[in-house]
């Protein structure tokens, strides 16, 4: 029985290996946008690492594409769900959930 | 071997046949361009000897009644001196060597016939190497030379640059900023075409888009049995053809010039690559064909009102 | 806050990140009407965008002498009400519910200061925008003809 941590960081790594090389029999692919000149990037809170903005596209035959920050990759690393987008709204920080079964459901891990 | 003049080139000459001292401050504001480009440009036809600047005399003003065009036969060996010398009488306004009978064409001007006489006499048949000469009185000039216009569908289009000037002439896309507009300029072509002709089809996998730099297009759609029913026209400045960067990529209508039309021709590859490299871009350039498709569909809906308030019958569900 | 749910699966922001989504879905608001209920008439202020969760909505013109006609038909994910978004901010038709609807309802004005900020999110939402448009715009087309030619 996975944690919460386990099973974000299982599903951040499926993402990146998926970027790699499509796994065998697999129902879906994983793509990446790069961010572009205009577009901010941010550093992680935990560790540092530069996150330019690049956005990763989870295109599964049935369900359809998900696009992921590499923010929320990156925190999925982490072993995380939330995290700050860094924009601002009425001078609240505004702030995503990431949904563990919704994702695991894309990349066939239930 | 023609020289590589554009539309542009070909607009200047224009300007300049019929006065060629207009400034260039004139000519850039006629065309809408700055008036460095125009120097730019003027001093490349110049150097290139496209065309020459000079002052055209009407020689019936200034008392030379007797207009002639004199063929002249001569030994081949020795005609570049002969021309060289026939060149060099005052009298004599244009030489030519040519194929056929005679080998020398040359017209003359001359107050009197007297004067025509001795100068064939005395002048001309004691040239060494001339063998014979015939000369035809001109009656009546009619069309002169220094008059003539460069018809602009004879001469050969080649290059078609675009300049960045012409890019900015329409609003939203100046609002990409100098540096971008310089290089979709670069990328881009103009293309003419007479009226009538078709710069796209409906359902033409669409590559291009289109601003109108001069003339007018019709829109038109299929009507079924091979009819067309125009739609709208875009004009100057105007925008066309912008489903090359929607999806899916295909023309939802058929352009038709209705008049000669000059439009610049921005390879949609071009607008997206710059797109990905900065999405500030793409956002100017959607925001640009939102609101220019916008405006056609509140015109083609104003036309369905116009046209259903006109009908008696009850049409549609509230 | 609204759930992202909502607002992913909408053809006006296909492409957003949940990173891009958050903020919208902080300015978005849910609302439901019933069936010939108005959301709002032609030639009103453009104040929202509208998402379709649920239900069907009719875009139509006035033709004169109170008859509408249907210029469009909007259903689940659809979008209506850019005029939110393109200048000059005025709705080019009105929008009637033919059944139970439920929309979600984004300002204008806040949507376009994030736009202003954010390049991404404008350039994804612009280029949808002029998708769909185009599309209306054609098939306004089709209709103006099928009427010139019976």
């Amino acid at each position: 029985m996975l944690t919460d941590a386990q099973r974000a960081q299982r599903i951040a790594a499926a993402i990146l290996a998926a970027l790699l090389d499509a796994p065998a029999g697999a129902r879906y692919r994983v793509t990446k946008r790069e961010a572009c000149s205009g577009c901010p990037s941010s550093a992680c809170t935990e560790c540092g690492a530069n996150l330019p903005g690049d956005v990763f596209i989870i295109t599964h035959q049935t369900r359809g594409k998900r696009h992921l920050s590499d923010k929320a990759v990156h925190y999925l690393g982490h072993g995380r769900t939330h995290y700050e987008t860094g924009y601002v709204y009425r001078g609240e920080p505004v702030a995503v959930d990431l949904n563990l079964a919704e994702l695991e459901g894309y990349l066939d891990l239930q | 071997m023609a020289h590589a003049i554009d539309e542009i080139d070909r607009r200047i000459i224009a300007l300049l046949q019929e006065d060629g001292r207009r400034p260039n401050v004139d000519v850039a504001a006629e065309l809408g361009l700055a008036e460095g480009t125009i120097r730019k440009r003027l001093e490349r036809l110049l150097t290139d000897s496209v065309i020459r600047i000079t002052a055209v005399v009407d020689p019936a003003r200034v008392g030379l009644n007797t207009s002639a065009v004199i063929t002249v036969q001569v030994d081949l060996s020795r005609v570049d001196e002969i021309v060289r010398q026939l060149a060099a009488f005052p009298e004599v306004q244009s030489v030519a060597i040519a194929t056929g009978n005679w080998d020398i064409i040359l017209e003359a001007v001359f107050p009197t016939d007297g004067q025509l006489l001795a100068f064939l006499k005395d002048r001309v048949s004691t040239i060494p190497g001339v063998r014979r000469t015939e000369t035809s009185h001109i009656l009546r000039r009619v069309k002169h030379v220094g008059t003539w216009e460069l018809p602009l569908e004879l001469a050969a289009p080649t290059s078609s640059v675009v300049e960045p000037e012409m890019l900015q002439q329409n609003p939203l896309l100046a609002e990409l900023g100098e540096a971008h507009i310089a290089e979709i300029a670069r990328k881009s072509r103009l293309k003419t075409l007479e009226a009538g002709e078709r710069l796209y089809h409906e359902n033409d996998m669409a590559e291009d888009v289109y601003v109108v730099y001069q003339g007018r297009l019709a829109l038109l759609m299929e009507v079924g049995q091979g009819r067309q029913a125009m739609i709208g026209s875009v004009g100057r400045r105007e925008i066309c053809g912008a489903a090359a960067v929607l999806t899916p990529p295909v023309q939802t209508e058929t352009a038709r010039c209705l008049e000669r039309t000059t439009v610049i021709a921005i390879p949609a590859s071009v607008l997206r690559e710059l797109c990905l490299k900065d999405c500030r871009i793409c956002h100017k350039v959607m925001e640009l064909i939102a609101t220019q498709v916008s405006t056609q569909l509140r015109d083609a809906r104003f036309q369905l009102t116009h046209m259903l308030k006109g009908d008696e019958r009850p049409v549609g569900t509230a | 806050m609204l759930s992202l749910e909502l607002l992913r699966n909408s053809e006006v922001f296909d492409g957003l990140s949940d990173d891009e989504l958050a903020p919208i879905a902080k300015m978005a608001t849910e609302a439901s009407y019933q069936a010939g209920e108005e959301i709002f008439a032609e030639n009103d202020e453009a104040r929202y965008l509208y998402v379709v969760t649920e239900g069907r909505v009719q875009v139509l013109i006035n033709v004169g002498r109170g008859r509408q006609v249907v210029v469009d038909t909007v259903t689940r994910d659809g979008s209506f009400g850019w005029s939110a978004l393109v200048p000059p901010y005025f709705y080019t038709g009105g929008a009637k519910c033919s059944e139970p609807t439920r929309v979600v309802a984004i300002p204008g004005d806040e949507l376009r200061a994030l736009c202003m900020d954010n390049c991404r999110i404008c350039h994804t939402i612009m280029e949808r925008l002029a998708s769909i448009i185009s599309a209306r715009l054609k098939d306004t087309r089709l209709q103006l003809i099928s009427l010139m030619y019976g």
